[in-house]
């Protein structure tokens, strides 16, 4: 009476054979995917060879940078993990059937493992390996290519055995708040963690050697091995071993044991941990999910009295914030739209998966803006022309704004779900339902796009009129990013997703990135000429400015019209089953 | 095919949820063959008692026998005996019926051969066969609780939980299921465990039933005894009801959500 692993994964993987879209858009994901890592690649060869070329420093910068895209990719797929980990072991659907099936712990953990692992590290290695392959080819030799793939898969596992150590014991030690104070505190868990090893690699000492006392103390800050304990650095470690220009002072065959004996060891503490607190903790995980002990503490920060019989209830002030939001409302136009918003705005207060998610937006995008001036510094240690950094940061704020958008417009018409029959059934024509959507999204996208844009141009210390350029770019990317978003979100909704985090990464979501990515590229591409004009402040031919700017409006226009036109389209034609 | 041996036993079960006493010292017995109907108003105790059964739920305190098997030394073993539909169960939409069941099968660690003829056996009594190749997204309500009984009956089970099996479904499909419950019970020998809100469903077809309120056992044996020790001969189960739970305090909060 054996259950096997493969019995309790095989659900998932039919699932996403009998998906429809997944069956029919096969071929254009693989296409899409591939252009995309095509393009990752070029950049990351084009960026990489440029640092190798520096003198004497070249091959040790290079190898510093793989430190540093290591380390981030063990951040992201931490936090990624955590976010995940959390569905996998605790909120996932399926987990009451599974759980009162005679599965044994090992089998259910190492399903529910390997589920976690896969879900949250795809999007990351896809991004990750082309830049990972273009190092290989700038500074690595042929034997760097197999050592890629026997360095990264421990790095997947070591987050992903932290993340369910992290969420079990977390879990288990808050049992009646469940959603909302674990979510909070697993975000600023995240944030935390991400920061301190963000600052901990002090990524601005290597991009400006003359910081250093001298080009010694400089070299020695590359090779010193300041963070033993990573395991980034010990991948960093063995796969540098096999560059062309490797010292062969290190220890790769010591690392790349610590490495797999570290995931190892993260996959066994985490499996022991399961079986020891699993039960007990998704025992506690089903308790008091309408009345979490946050509303305990803002009843007696408010000073209510508890009830007279021990009872648990939500205190009445809590009701308050529906007013609060009815306020916020009049940042959209009165009818649908407003009620949209004000709809829209209670879901993500109250829904703990969605707000929890904004935290760390929010908390990123501080990580992010603070590590943004290092930019500057490469720009003054003349690896590439300040122009040239301003329009990265543009583009990097344009990513921002756009996966802003695909994680909260994307998924709106698909979590309005079964839901759908009452906004059918109301009087106003179907297309009303999508340009409500979209201009309750549009305030906060717009207010996250022209901070970051104004925040970036800040700290670059650029002028007032290229400030002012980029936040007129910022703009118009919110506003076409965000008709994408809501026009093919319509287009290919998902009503049956469990939450809207699955329908952003969908393969629709994907699709929905890369087209909006491209829109948004195409606008920054609009504004070289008119920035290299400002920054230069050269004469200019007034026929390729007043072209560059109908270009960027023309691309905005049909960026707006025709998703949504799509979209509205859909809507119409589709039955409501 | 009733006899005196206990399926299910429940030794002073307790659990708090907090501060609150959902469960206060729940005493139960079900017999083996027996058809036993678990009554009580909303927020009585009835969902975390059966969640505690399953295994959903951890008791704070107190004893679980599931055919003998200790539930909290053994809960693989226990776990094995029972068969389980939830009052909002969860089905895989995208897999097919036949799919779905085989899949529960492989939970339940049984082989291949026997996986394919019990889903035979089971998809042709209720009259799923014809549809067993079709996503479960295609099934109405009641054939995705027939797909449900299907699953749950698939490892022959020896005590079968349902937590209101009858919400949602047509007359039609409430008597089929009626009838199937009998049936199991005398048929095939299978302890049924039925929680619900239809009593005429337990006048019908339950030998034994309990009343739950407020976390306690406020009445439990055959109708009979239950009217005969409250002075109640001849009347309605509605009536009994009513009488026994008024007066309690109603409406606690939803600490579980399905309480």
């Amino acid at each position: 009476m054996t259950v096997w692993l493969g019995t309790v994964l095989w659900p998932k993987l039919q699932r996403r054979r009998h998906n429809t879209w997944h069956r029919l858009g096969r071929w254009t994901f693989a296409l899409i995917g591939l252009l995309i890592a095509l393009a990752v690649y070029g950049t990351a060869f084009w960026f990489l060879r440029l640092c190798y070329q520096v003198e004497v420093v070249g091959p040790l910068l290079v190898r510093r940078l793989l430190d540093v895209v290591l380390l981030a990719l063990l951040s992201i797929l931490l936090l990624s993990n955590i976010v995940t980990s959390l569905s996998s072991f605790f909120l996932a659907s399926d987990l009451d059937l599974l759980v009162s099936a005679p599965v044994p712990p090992r089998t259910l953990f190492g399903a529910r493992f390997a589920e976690q692992i896969v879900q949250s590290s795809w999007m990351v290695l896809a991004f990750g390996l082309p830049v990972l392959l273009a190092f290989a080819k700038v500074a690595g030799t042929p034997l760097t290519y197999p050592i890629l793939f026997v360095a990264i898969p421990p790095l997947l596992i070591v987050p992903g055995g932290l993340a369910a150590i992290i969420t079990m014991l977390l879990v288990r030690s808050f049992p009646a708040a469940r959603v909302r104070d674990l979510a909070l505190t697993m975000a600023f868990i995240a944030f935390l963690i991400l920061y301190v090893m963000l600052r901990l690699l002090q990524p601005e000492r290597f991009i400006n050697p003359d910081g250093f006392a001298s080009m010694v103390t400089f070299l020695a800050s590359f090779s010193a091995p300041s963070e033993a304990w990573v395991p980034s650095h010990w991948a960093t470690e063995v796969i540098a071993s096999t560059f062309r220009d490797d010292a062969g002072t290190g220890q790769p065959c010591l690392m790349l044991a610590a490495l797999w004996t570290g995931a190892g060891s993260a996959f066994v503490i985490s499996s022991f941990t399961f079986r020891r607190v699993f039960a007990e903790a998704y025992s506690r995980s089903q308790q008091g999910r309408k009345v979490a002990r946050i509303s305990r503490l803002w009843a007696r920060l408010v000073g209510a009295r508890p009830a007279a019989d021990g009872a648990i209830r939500a205190p009445r002030r809590i009701g308050a914030d529906a007013d609060w939001l009815r306020v916020l409302g009049a940042l959209a136009p009165r009818g649908p739209a407003r009620e949209f918003l004000i709809k829209d705005l209670k879901l993500l207060v109250r829904d703990a998966s969605q707000w929890s998610q904004l935290v760390l937006l929010v908390a990123l995008m501080f990580v992010y803006l603070y590590n943004f001036r290092h930019f500057r510094q490469i720009g003054e240690a003349g690896l590439v022309d300040q122009l040239t950094v301003f329009l990265i940061g543009l583009g990097l704020s344009a990513f921002v704004t756009t996966a802003v958008s695909v994680r909260f417009a994307f998924p709106l018409i698909s979590m309005e779900g079964r839901m759908l029959w009452l906004l059918y059934s109301a009087p106003m024509p179907r297309g009303h339902i999508l340009r409500s959507k979209l201009l309750s999204t549009l305030p906060p996208l717009l207010l996250v796009a022209v901070v970051m844009a104004a925040a970036s141009a800040h700290i670059l210390g650029v002028s007032a009129t290229l400030t002012w350029l980029s936040v007129g770019v910022a703009l118009l990317t919110a506003v076409s990013v965000a008709s994408i978003a809501v026009g093919i979100g319509a287009l290919v909704p998902d009503y049956r997703a469990e939450s809207a985090a699955k329908v952003a990464a969908s393969f629709g979501g994907l699709v929905c990135m890369s087209v909006a990515m491209a829109v948004a590229l195409m606008l920054v591409a609009w504004a070289a000429y008119p920035a290299w004009v400002l920054y230069h402040e050269r004469g200019y031919r007034l026929g390729v400015l007043v072209g560059c700017g109908c270009g960027a409006l023309l691309t905005a226009a049909l960026a707006v019209w025709l998703p949504l036109h799509l979209g509205t389209r859909a809507l119409t034609r589709r039955d409501l089953v | 095919m009733e006899t005196c041996e206990p399926v299910l036993r429940l030794t002073d079960l307790r659990k708090n949820f907090g501060t609150f006493p959902a469960l206060q010292g729940i005493n139960l017995q079900v017999n083996a063959g027996q058809v036993f109907g678990f009554l009580g108003p909303n927020g009585a105790g009835k969902t975390t008692t059966l969640r505690i059964v399953t295994g959903l739920l951890q008791p704070t305190s107190g004893r679980l026998e599931i055919c003998g098997v200790d539930a909290s030394r053994q809960p693989l073993e226990a776990k094995r005996r029972i068969g389980f539909i939830g009052d909002r169960p969860f089905l895989y939409e995208k897999l097919t019926g036949a799919e779905f069941l085989r899949f529960l099968g492989g939970l339940w660690g049984m082989s291949r051969p026997d996986i394919d003829r019990e889903q035979r056996r089971w998809l042709e009594r209720f009259d799923l066969e014809t549809w067993a190749g079709e996503p479960v997204e295609a099934y109405s309500h009641g054939m995705r609780q027939r797909l449900l009984l299907c699953g749950a009956l698939l490892h022959s089970p020896q005590l079968l939980i349902m937590d209101e099996p009858m919400v949602g479904l047509d007359p039609r499909g409430a008597a089929r299921l009626k009838d199937v419950v009998r049936e199991l019970a005398t048929e095939h020998g299978v302890t049924v465990l039925l929680s619900t809100h239809t009593l005429d469903v337990v006048e019908q077809v339950c030998d034994a039933l309990a009343i739950i309120d407020c976390g306690k056992v406020i009445a439990c044996g055959t109708l009979d005894e239950v009217r005969n020790s409250h002075q109640a001969q001849g009347e309605r189960l509605e009536q009994l009801f009513l009488q026994l739970t008024t007066g309690a305090p109603r409406d606690q909060p939803a600490l579980t959500p399905d309480s």
